[in-house]
């Protein structure tokens, strides 16, 4: 069976390279265009990875990954950071809200899904 | 490319005060500003749809591919194929095992030719042994010693004679038969010898000739397959390089949000009153941002194009092959299932004849075998009674003793009767020598690789081997069909991806001209400026006067610190940054760190 995987960002163009990418390879795919839809989602159905963008309207990545780290089903997941973002505080944040990993756009498929294969259990 | 070398602004302003409302002046320049997010998304939307549906496509063929040569009635070919080549092997190896076996008869022959002589003069040994007996009767009744009993010594000789008659005679018989049976054996196995052999060579040949084209073919196949697989794992490199640049469309529509958002700022803080000289640099920074943005995006479209052009001949590669291939298909299969259905009718009619033959010849050594066993039973009694021979001698020698003087005569019978057994027990020897090689020799025969090996020939018949023919001639036929519909239905989904292809680049060409759209605005953004009394001089008094420090409040993305550090050197931006983080070493690059 594949893996689902959560990509979390508000660009469509990205949503798409994202998940255009993870298919090719082989998972499934879930998309939300912010935090609090993505909230939603891993409320209603069960995904291994999450890929969660930073700047988002709504609700943004950060405040996203502290939600979700306090979900039962989302406590432990792998959750990436893809974002233009590259500032160290910034990342320190991420890391401190429970991101597993930091990658900045734009991602390199093959480098992307070398990452998803290194952090899935 | 710095803000002072891009902006053509004209004269000296002394007045540090814009001339209007500044907001009412720049609204409509980041509306235009803003409305180039919209028209990169659709470009770029458009660019990323081909890129999906070429993806998909390629898929499509790639399984159809695989479905065309890789059929099941492929697979029955291969299977009859192999069943063909077994046919020729086994062929070829009873025919070898036939050539064998008539030497090994041969060899056979000459044994028993060399039994003959020993078994000849064992013939002789019933009237010794009678002579003996007569003696032996004469010379008891000359002897008066009447408590030395010399009647039964004259009985048993006689019973020993009658034996030897009968199990000499029988091994004689026997040898004479063998030496028909297997004279007319060898005699049949070498005419058939000759003909099979020209005919196996004549079969290998005529069948290669049919199986070597469709070994090719069935290459050649495998080779299409695998030149598919290649040209697709190809598409997909090249997608990972359209897939980064498509990401541009996102960092663009940031950097242009961003740029606006900076311009409402700097509006809002002029309406208020705020000093020109203070948002000069800002502006310079932003102005800056869109140039690099749009080259960013031009050269994005460049990749993308490039992308999608480098895939076009690969493509157009694979519909040549395929055509090729499903021509050569089409062409071909017809004629192969023709020459097989003709050539393998005389295939089958070969490997029954040589299959024939080297049954008989498994026949000849069944019908040989009783005899031979026969022989070795009469010999090993010859064994026996050459024992019986040496008691009955001892016997007599005994007798000679216990009559002294008037036994000197029977211990010449006594000693003439030792001589004759041992006489024939070098004879029984020499026949027992030559039935153990003949038997040998027989269980070489029909021990061969080509007997044990071949189940076709011990279990086929002519049936089974015509069935598994004809199978091949309708596997054949079935492949074909089937692999010319699914290339052709490949070829038309490839000549669709190249249209595809160039659908794509056509639209990667127009997307180009999203730079003509962001130097539109850079044009107004200028003349805005201009109007409002931004100049050269107004930019680098900001840039001394170390005015553009809150400004890193604003960037959030590399882009704009590095431009920052390009417009205004090497200043407060660089000390306002973050020190760079230490080296992590992460095994995929510095844009990916794992906590």
């Amino acid at each position: 069976m594949a893996r689902k995987i959560l990509i979390v960002d508000d660009s469509t163009m990205v949503r798409q390279m994202v998940s255009f990418t993870l298919r090719e390879a082989g998972f499934e795919v879930e998309e939300a265009e912010n935090g609090q839809v993505a909230l939603d989602k891993i409320g209603a159905c069960t995904v291994d990875l999450i890929v969660t963008d930073l700047n988002m309207p709504v609700m943004d990545g950060i405040t996203f990954i502290g939600h979700a780290r306090a979900i039962a089903s989302t406590k432990f997941i792998p959750i990436l950071m893809l974002t233009t973002e590259s500032q160290p505080e910034m990342k320190q944040k991420g890391k401190a809200a429970g991101a597993t990993g930091w990658i900045v756009k734009p991602f390199d498929p093959p480098k992307l899904l070398g990452v998803i294969a290194k952090v899935l259990p | 490319m710095s803000y002072s070398s891009e902006l053509s602004l004209r004269g000296d302003t002394t007045g540090f005060l814009p001339p209007t409302v500044p907001s009412a002046v720049l609204a409509p320049l980041c509306d235009g500003i803003r409305s180039l997010n919209a028209r990169v998304a659709e470009e770029f939307m458009a660019l990323a749809e081909v890129l999906q549906s070429n993806s998909m496509r390629a898929r499509e063929i790639t399984a159809e591919s695989h479905k065309a040569t890789g059929s099941e009635a492929n697979l029955r070919t291969s299977h009859s194929m192999g069943m063909l080549q077994r046919i020729l092997t086994d062929s070829a190896g009873m025919s070898a095992m036939v050539e064998v076996s008539t030497g090994k008869m041969v060899d056979i022959l000459a044994h028993v030719k060399t039994a003959r002589s020993p078994l000849k003069r064992l013939t002789k040994m019933r009237s010794l042994l009678q002579t003996v007996g007569v003696l032996s009767r004469i010379e008891g009744a000359r002897i008066t010693n009447t408590e030395v009993d010399l009647s039964s010594l004259s009985k048993d000789i006689d019973i020993l004679a009658g034996q030897v008659e009968l199990h000499v005679n029988g091994v004689f018989n026997d040898s004479s038969s063998l030496s028909q049976v297997l004279l007319e054996g060898v005699q049949e196995l070498n005419d058939c010898q000759s003909q099979e052999r020209t005919q196996v060579a004549d079969l290998i040949q005529r069948t290669q000739a049919v199986l070597g084209p469709m070994i090719s073919r069935s290459e050649a196949s495998r080779v299409a397959a695998h030149d598919i697989d290649e040209q697709y794992a190809s598409f997909h490199g090249s997608t990972g390089k359209v897939v980064m640049s498509l990401q541009s469309e996102d960092i663009a529509r940031q950097r242009v949000e961003h740029v606006s958002e900076a311009i409402d700022r700097v509006a809002a803080l002029l309406d208020s009153g705020d000093s020109m000289q203070n948002s000069a640099g800002v502006l310079a920074v932003q102005r800056a941002q869109l140039v690099s943005t749009r080259d960013l995006l031009a050269a994005s479209v460049s990749s993308i194009l490039d992308g999608l052009q480098s895939l076009s001949p690969r493509i157009r590669e694979l519909v040549s092959r395929t055509e090729t291939l499903a021509h050569q298909t089409s062409e071909d299969g017809e004629s192969f299932a023709a020459v097989i259905d003709g050539e393998l009718a005389k295939v089958s009619a070969v490997f029954n004849q040589c299959s024939g033959t080297a049954k008989s010849v498994l026949a000849i050594v069944d019908s040989v075998l009783p005899s031979v066993e026969q022989m070795i039973k009469g010999a090993s009694a010859l064994e026996e009674i050459e024992s019986s021979i040496h008691l009955i001698s001892l016997n007599a020698t005994v007798k000679t003793a216990h009559l002294g003087e008037e036994g000197v005569a029977m211990g010449v019978i006594a000693s003439r009767l030792c001589s004759i057994a041992m006489t024939s027990e070098g004879d029984t020897k020499l026949v027992l020598d030559a039935l153990a090689t003949i038997s040998g020799a027989l269980t070489e025969i029909t021990s061969q690789e080509a007997i044990s090996e071949s189940s076709l020939m011990m279990t086929g018949t002519s049936d089974v081997v015509s069935r598994e023919l004809s199978g091949l001639s309708e596997s054949v036929r079935v492949c074909n069909q089937e692999m010319t519909a699914g290339l052709t239905q490949v070829l038309e989904m490839a000549e669709g991806l190249c249209l595809q292809l160039e659908r794509g680049c056509e639209l990667a060409v127009r997307a180009a001209s999203i730079t003509d759209c962001f130097d539109e605005q850079l044009s107004a953004f200028d003349e805005v400026l201009e109007g409002l009394g931004y100049t050269k001089d107004l930019v680098a008094e900001s840039v001394k006067g170390n005015q553009t420090e809150s400004l890193s409040q604003l960037y959030s993305m590399e882009s704009e610190r590095k431009l920052h550090v390009e417009v205004f050197g090497s200043g407060d931006a660089e000390s306002s940054m973050p020190p760079p983080e230490s080296v992590q070493g992460s095994e995929f690059g510095d844009d990916v760190e794992l906590f």
